[in-house]
């Protein structure tokens, strides 16, 4: 569970804490990783669900920032969400290129912001989820479960 | 004041600082994450933007408010004038990994630890 300082959306709860859930003599550092991979797109997909009970309509997530620089991290959160993600290029520097839109559009080159966004930025790749991961469905209840069993405890 | 619009030109002091010409028109621009959201190309119908790295923040935009007590805004005009944001997120992600490597295997480097 990735609350380490706390959970802001949705549950809005600054008290709660990390917690890594079902350890065994078999685990390594790197089960470790990929389960903190898996707990913060658990904690993706909560948010997106919320966002998706609320009407909103959201059949791809366009991802960029930093954190796009790991594969296995983008290829785990796809399989979670059940969303295809969308990487556009640069996306690692995306709020560089949002300024260069900002730039451009200031400067007249478009008419107007979201036209400068279409035009200036291109599609990468794609990443698509694996049909055929289900177990994280599972996985991702028994998620929302350990916050609701131990939330008295914080 | 708008984002995009024109704020002022370069003064002489900034365009040495800067190594930038002198007189260059100077834009409004915004929040780091906000421009980003713009940077992706993701202020469309059925795209949901989100940037991942220490923290993770989720953007969805609508035409008219859709208010929820669960996540933040909706806020009017916040990038693109007539649309209404909303906004998600999650205060550690990236930054776990940090620690976990902090912690436990400092020295083996973040890269050595996902590619196993």
């Amino acid at each position: 569970m990735d609350y380490w300082q706390g959970n802001r959306t949705p549950r809005k709860d600054p008290n709660a804490r990390g917690v890594i859930f079902g350890l065994t003599m078999g685990h390594n550092i790197f089960h470790l990783t990929k389960s903190i991979y898996e707990g913060i797109s658990y904690g993706s997909r909560h948010i997106i669900e919320t966002f998706k009970e609320n009407s909103f309509k959201i059949d791809k997530v366009v991802v960029g920032g930093g954190g796009i620089r790991s594969y296995e991290w983008l290829r785990i959160m796809a399989n979670i969400i059940k969303l295809p993600l969308v990487v556009p290029r640069y996306a690692d520097n995306c709020s560089l290129i949002g300024s260069c839109i900002c730039a451009a559009y200031g400067a007249k080159v478009y008419n107007s912001l979201l036209e400068a966004s279409e035009k200036m930025v291109k599609i990468n790749k794609i990443i698509n989820f694996d049909k055929k991961t289900s177990e994280y469905d599972e996985l991702y209840l028994k998620y929302l479960k350990i916050y609701d069993s131990i939330k008295e405890l914080f | 004041m708008p984002l995009g619009e024109r704020i002022g030109v370069l003064h002489k002091k900034s365009s040495k600082e800067l190594g930038l010409i002198e007189g260059i028109p100077v834009i409004e621009g915004g929040i780091d994450a906000h421009i980003g959201y713009i940077g992706l190309n993701a202020v469309k119908d059925g795209n949901l933007g989100a940037i991942l790295g220490t923290s993770n923040v989720f953007f969805v935009s609508s035409n008219t408010p859709i208010y929820s007590d669960k996540y933040w805004g909706p806020y009017p005009d916040a990038i693109i004038d007539g649309k209404w944001l909303v906004e998600g997120g999650q205060t550690t992600s990236g930054s776990i990994i940090k620690w976990l490597l902090n912690i436990i295997i400092e020295g083996v480097g973040l890269e050595n630890s996902y590619q196993k």
